[in-house]
């Protein structure tokens, strides 16, 4: 049986429509399942531990990448399966894994095509994204196998990557397939600063990939507590012990997902 | 969404199982191994090994013993460099320290301050099994 979790942003009026379409959706493909919507009173973890405890294997988020990126962690940790229905703006991750829209997301969890991807870990916390790192980048010091990496003061961020995609209007650069979510690494990804002068239009900033490197683990030390942000919602302090988990996700994903993505 | 539309946002290089690529914001202290093509564009010192392509750019500063299969060098390296195929040295290049090639291209304008060693590559049938022997011959040239 599974499990639906519904994100708190869809409390809200405007999306009532998608839900019954999302709801008449399961009932048409008889996907039965447990519907709990999140309120500020209710933690995702605990909830999902609950569940857990009551025998649910797959649980199915109803929401953005957010909400996928919030429940990698807990879901991790209990050996759950992921599903998702995207809802809203904001769904890159579902994107990549084949889910266009509501409709097309529940025939994939009935269809059930189970894909294993790599986690990235910290500390003892697992991350699907990235962790970055973005104030005070100069005072860092990366150890990688047998060398150290030190961030000079135009760097505007240092990330740990496990899974790349663009952001806004960052292209997509096919060199960065690579790079993949399944290929046992994480990457250290180091920007900075390019500013264009252009003469119609003001000085155009944008943050460019700088350094590339790949490894299976990584140290970021600094001469005080630095802040890092997990998947953009999580924050923790230096030092950092980073590591690839590998295959340690589930999720069901669709026929039309990255062409990298096994 | 995922499609290229041809802006790199990073330095085009030659494709390896695991590129690296320093770029000119970062230092590096210590021994830089790397099973894919390195790509330098940034200070390192110590010691640079891949078993693949090595590229040092020319706003790159490099303070270490360089090995790599083939090398190309517009950059400042000061240290020993030892190549099994083919160093080119472009107009830009200043190396400091002794190189070993099997092919070497010294581009005008190139600075080079050390002793060059040529590994010759000669091969010899085996009549019996059909196979190629490679021996190294040495030339030296001041």
């Amino acid at each position: 049986m599974h499990y639906y979790v519904y994100d708190t942003f869809l409390n809200d009026k405007k999306y009532e429509r998608v839900l019954d379409r999302i709801k008449t959706r399961l009932l048409d493909l008889e996907i039965q399942g447990k519907h709990e919507k999140l309120t500020l009173l209710k933690s995702l973890d605990e909830l999902i531990n609950d569940e857990v405890k009551r025998g649910t294997s797959t649980v199915i988020l109803v929401g953005n990448d957010k909400t996928f990126q919030k429940v990698v962690d807990v879901a991790t940790k209990n050996k759950v399966t992921l599903g998702i229905i995207p809802v809203g703006p904001d769904n890159n991750i579902a994107e990549s894994f084949g889910i266009s829209d509501v409709e097309t997301a529940c025939d994939i969890i009935a269809a059930r095509k189970i894909i294993s991807f790599d986690l990235g870990k910290v500390n003892d916390f697992y991350f699907f994204s990235d962790v970055k790192l973005v104030k005070n980048l100069s005072r860092l010091n990366i150890v990688k196998d047998s060398y150290k990496i030190l961030p000079k003061p135009e760097c505007v961020e240092v990330s740990v990557s496990n899974f790349y995609f663009p952001r806004g209007e960052e292209p997509y650069n096919s060199k960065m397939n690579k790079y993949s979510a399944q290929d046992n690494k994480i990457e250290l990804l180091i920007r900075t600063e390019k500013k264009k002068k252009n003469w119609f239009k003001k000085k155009q900033e944008k943050t460019l990939i700088d350094t590339i490197i790949s490894s299976d683990y990584f140290e970021i030390n600094s001469f005080e507590y630095l802040p890092a942000t997990i998947d953009d919602y999580k924050v923790i302090k230096t030092p950092l012990k980073l590591s690839i988990a590998k295959e340690k996700l589930k999720v069901i994903a669709g026929k039309n997902r990255l062409s990298h993505i096994e | 969404m995922f499609k290229s539309n041809g802006e790199e946002d990073f330095n085009d290089y030659n494709g390896g199982q695991e590129d690296t690529v320093i770029g000119s914001s970062i230092k590096i202290e210590g021994d830089l191994k790397s099973n894919g093509s390195i790509v330098i564009e940034g200070e390192v010192s110590g010691t640079v090994a891949t078993e693949q392509d090595l590229r040092i750019g020319d706003r790159s500063k490099v303070v270490a013993d360089v090995t790599a299969n083939n090398a190309s060098i517009s950059g400042t390296v000061q240290g020993n460099v030892k190549v099994k195929g083919k160093l080119s040295l472009s107009s830009n290049a200043h190396v400091d320290g002794d190189i070993e090639a099997a092919d070497l291209e010294i581009n005008s304008g190139a600075v080079f301050n050390g002793k060059c060693s040529m590994t010759e590559i000669q091969k010899v049938e085996n009549k019996d099994s059909n196979l190629t022997e490679e021996k190294e011959g040495e030339g030296e040239e001041e």
